[in-house]
């Protein structure tokens, strides 16, 4: 233990002597004195804003990396894509415990700029925040946007495929339903269908008043032609609940609809369920054109 | 540095074509899919590459898959291609779908011929829906077709696609199509292809089924598995699998499309496609990520190095012996030795997978008759040829070590929750704020989501459809290693003689009580109740054992049943809770205790009548008394799956009567057939369904119980079969599925429908898509055979058409075991030896014939070869294969008309009255003058002369197929005999008539006619008595019957009246002088013989 006090009062001793032959003995230094401050003073900024940067958290830095990478190349594929796989796991790591970041989320969702690239951003934003959060545990803002009628209607549809699609609730089927029933948009309409179609559990929350609402919105022929096929295609997962209703709904489709293709598939259908006698009408190719526009 | 990775991008299936657009024309059909090569045209299958290519320092270097992608239509005024690529199922504009400036080749474009407008537009739907759902590319190759993420190749996607595009909602895409037997749409049969050889390395490229296989490249250093073994691909009988895009292109369930859209453009592959995960890759392809593979080769090489090393020290068992060795698999021959030396086969041993040229030209030799189709087999010019094997250049190297960061789908996140609002108060928001503006429509807004009963009937209905464990013929039997299996084949539930019959669908015997198999019941109740335990002895006994056979029965039976079914029981069940009724319960199998619908340890369950629980859309019939519910396939649908058949309980006391037609009519009257006659007619045999075989792995079978169709019919082995004749139809029909001729079996009867008289020939053809041929020929005494190795053409002698009965013929070609065997009935006639592999894509069949006429019933086709057993037993059973067309069960005669003639009783002195009318519906039959004749005491007839026709129209048409005819009737001596026709008429055909005489009894039925008998004193007593005719006719066994004084003296085989046809009119026309009438009957259904004599024997009188 004194061996070793010893030792190092040795070596304070030697390094203080050093210290004052230095700045005795360095002309340099002594003539230079102003720079040497200088010198220090950029030392110290360099260390201030090192701390700085290091404040801001990773999760932060690689959003604003994505947004970047986004904004300049677009969609991408394969490597250019794992790359921002990377720097999403990154994000997604950081997002549930940095509130700095969800800002940043929902800054970046609810900035005015829709278009090209920051569409596309946000739509990843969308993703991400699905996967932290969990499809059931939807941002608020997400929820005011969605109810805005002001917003973007590609938006809107992933907010539902990304977060209200994913769950089994009576009460979104009443909602996907008002989307059916409202003037919103022809591609929020073909998010309610495909949510409908995907619902889990559909012998607990389909109704059977709803197969008669589905059998008016097909012959709506104010919708397009596209619209009002995957609703009978919607029409068919009604079939194992309510089979006489949806024989009723798809015949009355067959003989209302005045388009081919409305008939064919609702004969189509109904020919699968066992009423062979459908006739399936010939379909022009024009139909055909103007179903796939 | 930047390393160029050309193996892991052609992987990827990013290659380079040439600039294709064709001036726009019309516009190419969305769902159309689009074919190009791999990077500078090459691709596997079309080009000589190999699929995988290594440099010269053994290092992966290329793979050249080529790749498929859908076109989707336009968005926004782009074309769209869904492709599967390394980046998942991704949507990408039309026009980058090819790079020009990698050299790749645009294939061509193509459509299912087989496809609807309507399944083509559910493709697009499906494969819009597909992207955007993250599902990423299956780098292992592992499953190729999906549904899971990380379950994706290029073409398994589109397969996937149109095979699901029968589904009713193709945006639920939870319900994509994986059960081959419901493929809307199957572009490439299901199956793995390990002999289309394609190179020396052995790779196979297959034509005819989806997976090729591809040999691991011992030569390789990188990825180091591919020395010691191999872990990607589809792995089956120890071999790994990848399904090309090539192989679907060539496919002639597609048809050509033109291409008028930009498909192709010159850009930056990492521009646009960005560059392939290279580490990820090799991690993928790497001992790390999946090593059971690449263990169990090394296992299998270890035990196969001292296997040899025995063998090298002991010398071997059966050297002898031919022994085709593949992989692991080595199957025993099924010649002996004396056979194959008699034979002259090859008694060499040869391992396909590693055999050297000289192999080749030594099977080449081996086979010079056999069907080698070029390119199915190894056995080709182009393979000696060193272009085929080419080793790539070395412009690039694949980076050994990359530290490059990959995120695997499967990494963790934090996923900690943050607080926000509730889902239900965020949807009420959003309720609220939708405005509903064009609908008169309204939905309640409901917070009860309880379902309903009839919806949980569904929910249990939902869930068990998918524990689709059953295997009778139209279900797919898992090849799982010997896991016991058995179905619910038949409940009875009438008096005490409830029973259950199970059916072993595998190809192996199993201990029911050692797989502890028990019976369950319910009727409301979700947790079922136990009925027995099978091999318990609290529960039963088991004067059978417990053993089920393969593809054998099981009867289980309650203790207080009769003898007949005590008799048959494998086990008597003698717990109080076996029993059911016929109204409604569900009958559960597992192998545990069950405690819900759901429960996982359900192996079956059948739910008939009002039963809550069901398999599938609905619950089987309800269990009539005296009837059995009868199992006919196995979708696992409850609903379809059953039908009812007649029980063949001996001790069943039948009731013919319809009570409420005859009761109300028979006041007063004496001598009608009334219910007394009726009610006694206790033996009515209602037909008895033969029980079909479940035979498994028949592509198809043609029964012909059709009876009518675009071929000429006749009465057939078990219900009806079709005549092959010179300047008949011919039979030509295409198969379900290729017939590969490796393994495979045939089957038919057939007999010479025209007796005797002629000497008919029968020719089979079986035709691939390339225009090969196998050509069966059977004539009397010759057995001809073309097509197959080995076959010396003629077989003189051989056991055909030596008499007029039904006769059955089997083909069997049975590669795997080197033979193929002719059979006659049960007897194994001709066999030969073959080494050859034969073509796998005989796609149809023809009949024809000439010389005379032959029938042929029951003609089905397997995709496997039938054991000589099975094939014995398929002719002892002397059944029909399953499935079998529905029917409904046969009915007991109904009497519907019934004229008694007795209103001349009164009258006849006075020259009676002008009308007859009948005792059941009051219908009249105008009479001329002078034409009531006594008959005996109040009984009076009536006189049908010449010149005077008799007729009347019936209210309406018979019903039933089956149909009966009797009356009395009595003629003079000649020159005085009479001949009158009575007739049962369609317009001017008679469908069912008599027209006896004292010399010939002439029918006429289904507009043909015909002699039941001729000659005085034949079967007609030579007098002027009264007789008693009838003719009945029963469309269940196909027999005209013939009557006279209630014993039946002839039957014809006929086949029954065409719908529509039923006769409406009854006629009683004079062909001679005139014949005395009397108690003439109609009835819907076919009299019994019995009934028959007792309809005689009540309305007799004394002559």
């Amino acid at each position: 233990m004194t061996k070793i006090r010893e030792l190092v009062l040795k070596m304070g001793r030697r390094s203080k002597g050093l210290g004052v032959k230095l700045f005795r003995k360095n002309s340099f230094l002594k003539n230079h004195k102003t720079l040497f401050i200088i010198i220090l003073v950029i030392l110290v900024f360099i260390i201030y804003i090192s701390i700085s940067l290091l404040a801001v958290s990773i999760g932060r830095i690689k959003l604003a990396e994505l947004k970047r990478d986004m904004e300049k190349s677009g969609p991408c594929h394969e490597d250019c894509l794992f790359k921002r796989q990377n720097l999403e796991l990154v994000i997604k790591n950081n997002l549930a415990g940095d509130k700095k970041l969800q800002n940043d989320f929902q800054e970046y969702f609810l900035a005015p700029d829709d278009t090209g690239a920051l569409l596309i951003f946000k739509i990843e934003l969308l993703k991400m925040m699905a996967d932290v959060y969990g499809p059931n545990n939807p941002p608020e803002f997400l929820i005011d946007y969605l109810a805005k009628a002001a917003g973007l209607e590609e938006l809107k549809v992933e907010i539902i495929k990304n977060f209200l699609a994913k769950n089994d609730d009576a009460l979104l089927i009443d909602y996907y339903f008002s989307i059916l029933n409202s003037a919103e948009g022809e591609s929020l309409k073909m998010a309610a269908i495909v949510a409908l179609s995907n619902v889990n559990h559909k012998q607990n929350l389909f109704r059977v008043e709803q197969v008669n609402n589905l059998k008016e919105l097909a012959l709506q022929e104010s919708s397009s032609l596209n619209l009002r096929s995957n609703i009978v295609f919607l029409l068919s997962d009604y079939y194992l609940l309510f089979a006489e209703e949806v024989k009723t709904g798809l015949t009355s489709i067959y003989a209302s609809a005045p388009e081919p293709i409305i008939k064919a598939l609702a004969a189509e259908s109904l020919n699968n369920f066992g009423n062979n006698e459908f006739i399936i009408p010939e379909i022009p190719e024009t139909d055909w054109q103007n179903y796939f526009k | 540095m930047k390393l160029k990775i050309s193996f892991f991008r052609a992987l990827t299936l990013l290659c380079l074509g040439f600039f294709v657009l064709i001036p726009k024309v019309f516009a190419m059909t969305p769902g159309t899919l689009v074919y190009r090569t791999s990077s500078d045209g090459k691709m596997y299958g079309y080009s000589s590459d190999s699929l995988i290519s290594a440099d010269k320092n053994k290092i992966l270097k290329h793979i050249y898959p080529g790749h498929v992608g859908i076109y989707i239509g336009q968005e926004n005024g782009e074309d769209y291609i869904v492709e599967a690529l390394a980046g998942g199922i991704v949507k990408t504009p039309a026009k980058n779908f090819v790079n020009e400036s990698q050299g790749e080749k645009l294939l061509g474009a193509k459509l299912p011929i087989q496809a609807t407008p309507s399944e083509i537009a559910k493709a697009v739907i499906i494969a819009k829906n597909l992207v955007g759902h993250k599902l990423g590319y299956d780098f292992d190759f592992k499953k190729q077709k999906g549904p899971g993420n990380g379950e994706w190749t290029c073409v398994g996607l589109t397969e996937k696609i149109y095979e699901s595009s029968g589904i009713s909602n193709p945006n639920n895409l939870g319900s994509l199509e994986y059960n081959q037997n419901y493929y809307a749409v199957n572009i490439t049969p299901d199956g793995f292809d390990n002999y289309s050889l394609a190179n020396k390395d052995g790779d196979c490229f297959s034509k005819n089924l989806e997976f090729s296989k591809i040999e691991r490249k011992t030569d390789l250093y990188l990825p180091l598995p591919e020395i010691v073994g191999f872990n990607v691909g589809v792995e089956y009988n120890g071999e790994r699998y990848i399904f090309l895009p090539y192989t679907q292109f060539l496919q002639s369930s597609l048809r050509n499309e033109a291409v008028d859209i930009q498909l192709s453009d010159a850009f930056n592959d990492d521009d646009v496609r960005g560059k392939t995960p290279a580490a990820l890759l090799l991690l993928r392809w790497s001992l790390i990520n999946n090593p059971l593979s690449s263990l169990k080769i090394i296992a299998n090489k270890t035990g196969n190095f001292l296997s040899d090393l025995k063998t090298k020290i002991f010398g071997s068992d059966n050297q002898a012996e031919i022994v085709w060795e593949n992989n692991q698999e080595v199957k025993q021959p099924t010649l002996n030795k004396e056979e194959l030396a008699k034979d002259n086969i090859i008694t060499e041993k040869i391992n396909i997978n590693q055999a050297s040229s000289d192999d080749y030209q030594e099977a080449i030799g081996a086979s010079p008759g056999g069907i080698i189709e070029s390119g199915d087999v190894m056995i080709v010019e182009d393979i000696q040829d060193d272009s085929q094997i080419k080793i790539a250049d070395n412009k690039t190297v694949v980076p050994l070590v990359s530290k490059q960061n990959i995120p695997e789908q499967t990494s963790k996140i934090n996923t900690q929750v943050i607080p926000s609002q509730t889902l239900k108060e965020s949807v009420q928001k959003l309720i609220s704020a939708v405005s509903i503006t064009n609908s008169s429509s309204t939905i309640s807004t409901s917070n009860n989501t309880q379902s309903s009963a009839s919806v949980s009937k569904i929910v249990a209905g939902v869930r068990m459809a998918t524990n689709n464990s059953t295997g009778l013929p139209g279900a797919v039997v898992q090849s799982s290693f010997n896991e016991p299996k058995a179905v619910i084949n038949k409940i009875y539930s009438t008096e005490n003689n409830d029973f259950i019959e199970l059916y072993n669908p595998t190809d192996y015997d199993f201990d029911l009580a050692e797989a502890n198999f028990r019976l369950e019941k319910a009727k409301t109740a979700v947790d079922p109740s136990l009925m027995m335990r099978i091999g318990n002895p609290s529960d039963g006994l088991y004067p059978g054992g417990t053993m089920i056979k393969a593809k054998g029965y099981y009867l289980i039976v309650r203790d207080d049943a009769n003898t007949y079914y005590k008799n048959k029981a494998d086990a008597i069940a003698i717990r109080n809770e076996f029993s059911w009724t016929g109204s409604g319960y569900i009958i559960y199998l597992g192998k545990d205790a069950l405690s819900s619908t759901a429960d996982e340890d359900i192996i079956d369950a059948v739910g008939y009548g009002e039963a809550t629980y069901f398999q599938g859309s609905g619950p089987a019939l309800k269990i009539e008394d005296n009837y059995v519910l009868n199992r006919i396939k196995s979708s696992g649908n409850n609903n379809e799956d059953f039908n009812l058949i007649v029980s063949d309980d001996p001790n069943i006391v039948w009731d013919e009567t319809n009570q409420d037609n005859q009761t109300d009519n028979n006041q007063g009257v004496t001598e009608t057939p009334n219910n007394e006659q009726t009610n006694n007619q206790n033996n009515f045999q209602s037909f008895i369904f033969p029980e079909p075989i479940a035979s498994e792995g028949i592509i198809d079978l043609w029964h012909f119980s059709e009876c009518y169709g675009e071929n000429n019919y006749s009465v057939g082995r078990f219900d009806c079969s079709i005549e092959i004749k010179d300047n008949y139809p011919i039979f030509s029909k295409t198969l379900s599925a290729n017939v590969d001729l490796n393994k495979t079996a045939l089957s038919f009867y057939y007999r010479n429908s025209k007796h005797s008289t002629a000497s008919p020939r029968l020719n089979l053809k079986l035709k691939s898509d390339g225009g090969q041929e196998m050509n069966i020929l059977l004539e009397p005494g010759l057995f001809q055979l073309e097509g197959l190795p080995n076959s010396n053409w003629r077989y003189w002698g051989a056991p055909v058409f030596s008499d007029d009965n039904w006769h059955q013929f089997t083909l069997v070609v049975n590669k795997d075991e080197g033979y193929w065997a002719a059979y006659f009935d049960n007897q194994e006639k001709y066999k030969q030896a073959f080494v050859q592999t034969l073509a796998t894509n005989f796609s149809s069949i023809e009949l024809s014939g000439d010389m005379g006429s032959v029938s042929v019933d029951e003609f089905a086709i397997w995709n496997r070869p039938l054991t000589f057993s099975e094939i014995k037993a398929n002719l002892e059973l002397a059944a029909p294969f399953s499935p079998l067309t529905d029917r409904v069960a046969q009915i007991a005669p109904e009497l519907k008309y019934f004229w008694n003639f007795d209103e001349g009783s009164e009258l006849v002195n006075d020259s009676g009255g002008m009308q007859a009318v009948d005792e059941i519906k009051n219908l009249k039959i105008d009479l001329p003058e002078n034409s009531w004749v006594w008959r005996g005491t109040n009984n009076t007839g009536i006189i049908n002369k010449w010149g005077n026709n008799l007729g009347v129209d019936l209210p309406a048409a018979l019903k039933t197929k089956d149909m009966s005819l009797a009356f009395w009737w009595r003629s003079n001596f000649y020159p005085n005999e009479g001949r009158s026709l009575v007739s049962l008429k369609k317009g001017t055909s008679n469908q069912l008539g008599l027209s006896p005489d004292q010399v010939r009894r002439s029918f006429y039925f289904n507009g043909q006619d015909g002699i039941f008998s001729e000659g005085g004193g034949i079967d007609l007593p030579y007098d002027e008595l009264w007789h008693h005719f009838a003719v009945t006719y029963d469309s269940y066994r196909y027999s005209l019957d013939f009557y006279i004084d209630g014993q039946k003296k002839t039957s014809r085989p006929f086949v029954w009246v065409k719908d529509g046809q039923n006769p409406n009119r009854l006629e009683i026309n004079s062909e001679l002088n005139s014949v005395e009438m009397d108690d003439l009957g109609i009835w819907e259904g076919a009299l019994s013989t019995s009934s028959v004599l007792k309809i005689y024997e009540d309305s007799k009188i004394a002559n």
